[in-house]
């Protein structure tokens, strides 16, 4: 029973049902959103039983019947509404609308059509996308009063009673969704497009989608499923028998497998995702789609000053507003976010929480950044709530602030913290992050050549497309929270201890999430100030994040200052590296601020000082390869120079001084690297490609080649599964994943089926609830498919062996079986490897550098679902293009604040930035892992900058050392 | 109180624009956004409405596609309360010929008039710079008027509005004006716009000469422009550029060099003293400077030299 009110929050998306869909899709829809316990039919009158509860709670809106389209929100006598007619999906309609609720709003919160989603609220990123009359336009930008007299179509509607409609079993087969948080926005712009050009070309289908952003950066998988076909070359067989550019032209196995490893029946074989059509119908519930009875909305007040004390606080005009609930401020709320800073930036460990002396609360003072948060209000709904805020007092003593690291260690720099603005280590001590091999200063004195430089890369926010949000219920003594997390068992850990509950106490649930890419599996503040003021309030709240809090309010990859000095032979050989490094960390210590790249070489002497620093600027965190891109970037741009000062190949140089042995010193578990980087020439033609004489190119349009390789930790590690077999012959598989983007919830399936011996149809998976699945080290690290994949192989065989003991279970029977393997590799080092190849096109005398061709080599194992696989390289290649080339959150120096606010002025990438991207896997076997897989999901991106970087650099003969590499930098390197 | 205006027809409503942003204190302006007030939202059937309404409720902030006013309004840039929306205007939107004359409606769109048969043929390079504007969403919003009323320096139409010597067209109430676009502009997102003036519409003579349109932005798309330029190479050439000054600027001594035949290097020399552009988020001077003289040997060269490429996203 308690299942069945959980469902609640499903109000209104389950309307449109395809009762026959032809293929795959169907069965495995249907089996990977049943909750156990529960049959469709179950639910979908759970669901319409309460809609019915709902519709009677406020009057209905709508003049004519409205089929289960709940409102919770008690009209306002007081606020103006109109009578608008609209044909919605078909449908004619008479709606009573308040007149200040924008298009997206109306379909959202009042029709239940929740499958428009608001990215941005402000016209800058598609998510929102609704036809108009036949026309692509931003509801997140439309007064619903407006659509008086129009058509409007949305996701909803797409799908015909017959079944999907073409583009969207296109949109499915061709794994557009990753996250699917941008998927409605880039559908409905297709659809449009579509309807006007039935046989469009690559560059008219981004281009009518060029208004539609996606952070996962799958841009080429809707090209290709808006085209109809792939877009990269496909490779002969033989040669390359994984090169899946494409990938998604069709759903039909690829019936070779390299010859390392064995043919196996469902694994390995290109799946479209088992939740595809609740991504492309509108359908898969996000927790900004969670409504609960009584719900009421939260917005947070922020700090204006990126250093202030607050002397005061005055809350009681707020509090006495009308519809005002509760009102939290560091006096009633002394939460501290464990998670929001410990020493040294380590995660999940307690006692790191507990001993960490330079603690964030959820409201700090004095405040240390602007956006830092002061009070939260929860309303009867969000027009009261943003009112309520303006109307709350805060009386600030401005203190001084410092932006950049190397101004916050002048001894004479403002202390962000009594110890000063050294971030402190796991043991709350001032000092560098400090790794040594050998001696630098001997290898240096003895090296024939040295090389020294400094690069510097910028603060990279997060942009993940869905904005943050909670939805936080008590039941009696017993918590719930709905959050977009990549981990549920950690978060709700760390909400438990934050909170001083016991883990049992808590609930996280998260069904879908619009993005990941960091310090996504644990804990945000979100979530426990919509925990707390549910508690104050006695009601359900939902706090939802602008766009603009998203950016300035959370975190994003840390910038750096790296110096570098290099020591070779003459021939060529690495002698020693020393790098000094300075990370700014914001005014947090929320995570390590190191910077990885250097063991990618084999060097007898290193040494590496990273020092993390504090300023006044937004936190700094983990960002998909946290480490890596910046590191990467820096040291492979360092010796791509150092390659060309000894009028060395690049390629060759890599190859000479590449990691044969991990940290200098242990055997890596098998080792492809070589392989990666051969291969990946080969296919790029890189003696083609690459320039031998920079900048040499004629005329204003330059061309040039760059390369960047890797190395990428794949360790094994504990997680949990759980199968159970009814008598029907359905195998329910339990994860604590949530598939953050990456298939997750496919990639189980597939590993299930296969463990199991079985055809995916009879996989069912249950997901992204910690009442329901057991443990798993959530999605990040880019390890759920090892560690959660090899606990889903154990349990497995676990089945297989009680079904071969006691028969298959009959009646109300059922057999179960968990696992918590906690494998290990002793004495080696497990690794994917990896190489890039890109060319770019610069246009010197406008300082535009394109990316105009690009092969992604990676040896990630066996390759679970090479569909997912390859829209994870092609995605985190994607980003690269943005920190490679744009992105930078820039501050005012005057005042401290933020003056990149958002997607526009943030210039992540668009549709007509990211050409193809060819992704070639090698496939080898360690014999580690689930049946060999090793990491995936952070390695393009973090590969991505460094090739880039280096490719402008060979086109126009000037090295790049600072990113983003804009037009104006591109000039002025030139000038 | 609405005057002659029923009330049916005139259906005010009090609007709340929601706010995405909430940082406040009571020092601050810049981040945080003015008070949340009540905004009323003017709703005319006709023109003549709409002016009446103008003369007798203003001032009001007249609505087209509100691109430009969404984001002002969540950004909190925007302390006005009282709207009056134009889009329902129809007649607002017509694109036709008038005798010789090339009319476009203010609130013609960017995606109007990317389909405009007349369009296409008289002012290629209009066609050029909304195809860079925004994406589809936008393009099915924005408005000509809107761009111009807007009056961003970075406005993209704006340089070929220059370059074609538009007539502004502003109706009132009482009157009806044609102002030359060079006149239309005042200073930073200043114009000769009354408070109870409307754009109404825009004023083409057919051009000679080939007409180009380059716009160099931050990414390849969904940008604001770095530097723009819009160019007719007819006897003598009509260059304007914008983003490189407080308001667009025609370049009268460059195209006059260029007309009596200078030499290009000559003209760039030229084009720099005629510029001033300054430091911003998007940009810096000396970005800006080189970009434009370098746009404008591109042009001379595709105009002159080489057989013409096609306007290309930059
Ligand atoms: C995502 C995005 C991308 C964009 N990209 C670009 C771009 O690439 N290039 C570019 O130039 N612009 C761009 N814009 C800005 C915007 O789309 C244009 O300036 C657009 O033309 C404004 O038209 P509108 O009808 O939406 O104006 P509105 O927002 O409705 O109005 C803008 C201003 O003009 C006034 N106004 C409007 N119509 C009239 C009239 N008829 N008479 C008097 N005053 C009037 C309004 O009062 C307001 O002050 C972008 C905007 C967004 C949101
Ligand atoms: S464009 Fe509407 S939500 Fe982003
Ligand atoms: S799939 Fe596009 S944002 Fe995630």
């Amino acid at each position: 029973m308690k299942n069945r009110l959980s469902l609640r929050v499903y109000n209104g998306t389950f309307r449109y049902r395809f009762p026959h869909f032809a293929g795959d899709t169907m069965s495995t829809r249907r089996r990977s959103t049943d909750p156990p316990g529960l049959s469709r039919r179950d639910f979908l009158e759970t669901t319409a039983a309460t809609v019915v509860v709902a519709a009677a709670a406020a009057p209905a809106i709508d003049g004519q019947a409205l089929a289960g389209a709940p409102t919770l929100v008690q009209p306002d006598p007081a606020v103006p509404r109109s009578a608008i007619r609209v044909t919605l999906n078909g449908t004619a309609r008479r709606l009573d609308v308040e007149d200040r609720w924008t298009l997206a709003e109306l379909l959202r919160d009042h029709l239940g059509l929740t499958g428009t989603k608001i990215g941005c609220d402000r016209g800058e990123c598609g998510a929102c996308t609704v036809l108009m009359d036949g026309k692509p336009v931003y509801s997140c930008s439309q007064l619903a009063a407006w659509a008086d007299g129009c058509s409007i179509e949305t996701v909803e509607g797409v799908a015909k009673k017959d079944g999907l409609e073409a583009l969207q079993r296109a949109f499915v087969a061709h794994d557009g969704p990753q996250c699917g948080f941008c998927t409605s926005g880039q559908l409905m712009s297709a659809l449009a497009l579509h309807r006007v050009n039935a046989r469009p070309t690559v560059e008219d289908a981004r281009a009518a989608m060029v208004g539609n952003l996606c952070r996962c950066g799958n841009y080429n998988r809707y090209v290709e499923a808006t085209v109809g076909h792939s877009l990269s070359p496909s490779r002969d067989a033989a040669a390359n028998p994984r090169s899946l550019g494409g990938g998604g032209q069709s759903a039909s196995p690829v019936a070779t497998a390299s010859a390392a490893l064995s043919l196996l029946h469902t694994v390995g074989h290109p799946t479209p995702k088992i939740d595809g059509v609740e991504r492309v119908t509108g359908q898969a519930t996000y927790t900004g789609d969670v409504k609960l009875p009584g719900m009421l909305y939260a917005r947070v007040l922020r700090s204006p000053h990126a250093h202030a004390r607050i002397r005061s606080i005055d809350v009681s005009k707020a509090r006495a507003m009308p519809g005002v609930k509760a009102v939290l401020t560091r006096e009633n709320c002394e939460v501290v976010w464990g998670a929001g800073a410990i020493a040294g930036g380590q995660q999940y460990n307690d006692d790191i929480k507990r001993i960490t002396k330079q603690r964030r609360y959820a409201f700090n003072n004095p405040v240390r950044f602007v956006g830092d948060p002061v009070a939260a209000v929860a309303a009867v709904n969000r027009h009261v709530a943003e009112e309520a805020l303006l109307q709350i007092l805060v009386d600030y003593e401005v203190l001084p602030f410092v932006l950049e690291p190397e101004e916050a260690l002048a001894p004479n720099a403002v202390k962000i913290w009594p110890e000063g603005n050294l971030a402190l280590n796991v043991r709350n001590e001032a000092q560098p992050n400090v790794q040594t091999r050998g001696n630098v200063g001997n290898g240096l004195a003895a090296a024939e050549r040295t090389f020294e430089d400094r690069f510097t890369t910028a603060f990279e926010h997060n942009a993940q497309m869905e904005p943050r949000v909670a939805v936080a219920t008590w039941e009696g003594e017993k918590l719930t929270v709905y959050t977009p997390t990549g981990g549920i068992a950690n978060c709700r850990h760390d909400i438990a201890r934050d909170l001083g509950l016991p883990d049992d106490r808590v609930r996280v649930v998260c069904q879908y999430m619009g993005g990941n890419f960091g310090n996504k599996n644990q804990n945000q503040d979100a979530d426990l100030i919509a925990a707390m003021l549910a508690k104050e309030a006695g009601a359900p709240v939902k706090l939802e994040l602008s766009r603009k809090e998203d950016f300035i309010g959370m975190h994003g990859r840390w910038p750096t200052i790296q110096y570098y000095t290099v020591g070779t032979t003459s021939a060529g050989t690495l002698q020693a590296i020393q790098l000094r490094a300075y990370s700014g960390m914001g005014p947090y210590r929320k995570n390590t601020g190191n910077i990885g790249g250097i063991d990618l070489y084999q060097c007898p002497n290193i040494e590496t000082v990273v020092t993390p620093v504090y300023t006044n600027k937004t936190v700094s965190g983990n960002l998909r390869g946290p480490e890596y891109p910046q590191g990467f970037y820096g040291i492979q741009s360092m010796m791509d120079d150092v390659a060309s000062k000894l009028k060395m190949d690049p390629v060759e140089f890599i190859l000479k001084n590449m990691t044969r042995l991990a940290r200098n010193e242990v055997p890596y578990t098998n080792y492809t690297l070589e392989e990666c980087i051969r291969r990946g020439a080969e296919i790029f033609e890189w003696k083609k490609r690459w320039r031998q004489d920079p900048g040499s190119g004629r005329g204003p349009v330059k061309r040039g080649a760059g390369v960047s390789f890797m190395a990428f930790r794949s360790e094994l590690g504990r997680s949990s599964a759980v199968i159970r077999l009814d008598a029907s012959g359905q195998y329910t598989v339990f994860v604590g994943v949530t598939d953050v983007g990456g298939g997750a919830k496919t990639t189980m399936a597939l590993i299930a089926a296969e463990a199991l011996g079985v055809p995916l149809s009879q996989v069912t998976v249950v997901w992204g609830d910690t009442d329901r699945c057991p443990y798993s080290v959530g999605e990040s690290g880019s390890r759920t498919t090892i560690m959660t994949g090899d606990a889903v192989i154990e349990a497995a065989r676990d089945l297989r062996k009680q079904i071969a003991e006691k028969g298959p279970p009959k009646g109300a029977e059922m057999l179960v079986a968990s696992a918590t393997p906690t494998p290990r590799v002793e004495g080696k080092v497990r690794s994917a490897f990896g190489a890039h190849f890109v060319e770019v096109e610069v246009d010197v005398e406008l300082g535009r550098a394109r990316v105009v061709k690009y092969v992604a080599v990676h040896d990630s194992g066996r390759i679970i679902n090479p569909l997912a696989a390859a829209s994870q390289i092609k995605g985190g290649a994607a980003m690269g293009i943005g920190m490679a080339l744009h992105e930078d959150l820039r501050y005012d120096r005057q005042t401290g604040r933020p003056l990149t606010t958002g997607f526009y002025y943030d210039r992540i990438p668009t549709h007509r930035d990211v050409p193809d991207i060819e992704v070639v896997f090698i496939e080898s076997d360690d014999g580690l892992g689930p049946y060999g897989a090793k990491s995936v999901g952070e390695s393009g991106k973090a590969l991505s900058p460094a090739a880039i970087a280096n490719a402008v650099s060979n086109a126009i003969g000037r090295r790049m050392k600072d990113l983003p590499i804009t037009r104006d930098r591109i000039l002025g390197a030139l000038a | 109180m609405l005057g002659s205006i029923s009330n049916r027809q005139a259906t005010w409503f009090v609007h709340k624009f929601r706010r995405a942003d909430l940082l406040r204190s009571a020092d601050e302006e810049t981040l945080m956004l003015g008070s949340i007030s009540n905004r009323q939202l003017f709703q005319p059937r006709s023109l003549t409405d709409a002016l009446s309404m103008l003369r007798d409720e203003g001032p009001l902030v007249p609505m087209a596609g509100c691109t430009d006013l969404y984001v002002a309004l969540n950004f909190g840039t925007l302390d006005d309360t009282r709207f009056l929306n134009l889009w329902p205007l129809d007649s607002l939107r017509r694109i036709e010929m008038r005798g010789d004359v090339l009319s476009i409606g203010a609130l013609a769109t960017y995606t109007d008039m990317r389909r405009s048969p007349l369009v296409q043929k008289i002012l290629p390079m209009l066609v050029a710079a909304a195809r860079e504007i925004g994406g589809v969403q936008v393009q099915n919003r924005g408005t000509l008027g809107g761009n111009v009323a807007n009056g961003s320096p970075a406005g993209d139409t704006l340089p070929v509005l220059a370059a074609a010597d538009v007539v502004v067209v502003l109706r009132s109430a009482a009157d009806m004006r044609r102002v030359p676009f060079s006149e239309y502009y005042t200073g930073y997102r200043r114009s000769v716009l009354g408070p109870g003036e409307l754009i109404v519409a825009f004023e083409f003579r057919k051009l000679h000469g080939r007409q180009w349109f380059r716009k160099v932005g931050t990414r390849a798309a969904q940008a604001i422009s770095k530097v723009v330029m819009a160019a007719v190479a007819g006897d003598p050439p009509r260059i304007a550029v914008g983003s490189v000054a407080p308001t667009v600027v025609r370049l009268p001594s460059t195209e006059a060099a260029l007309g009596r035949g200078a030499s290009i290097d000559e003209a760039r020399q030229i084009l720099l003293e005629e510029i001033a552009p300054i430091d911003d988020a998007r940009s810096t001077a000396e970005y800006r400077q080189r970009v434009a003289a370098n746009l404008l040997a591109r042009f001379w060269n595709d105009s002159f030299i080489t057989k013409s490429r096609r306007t290309r996203n930059l």
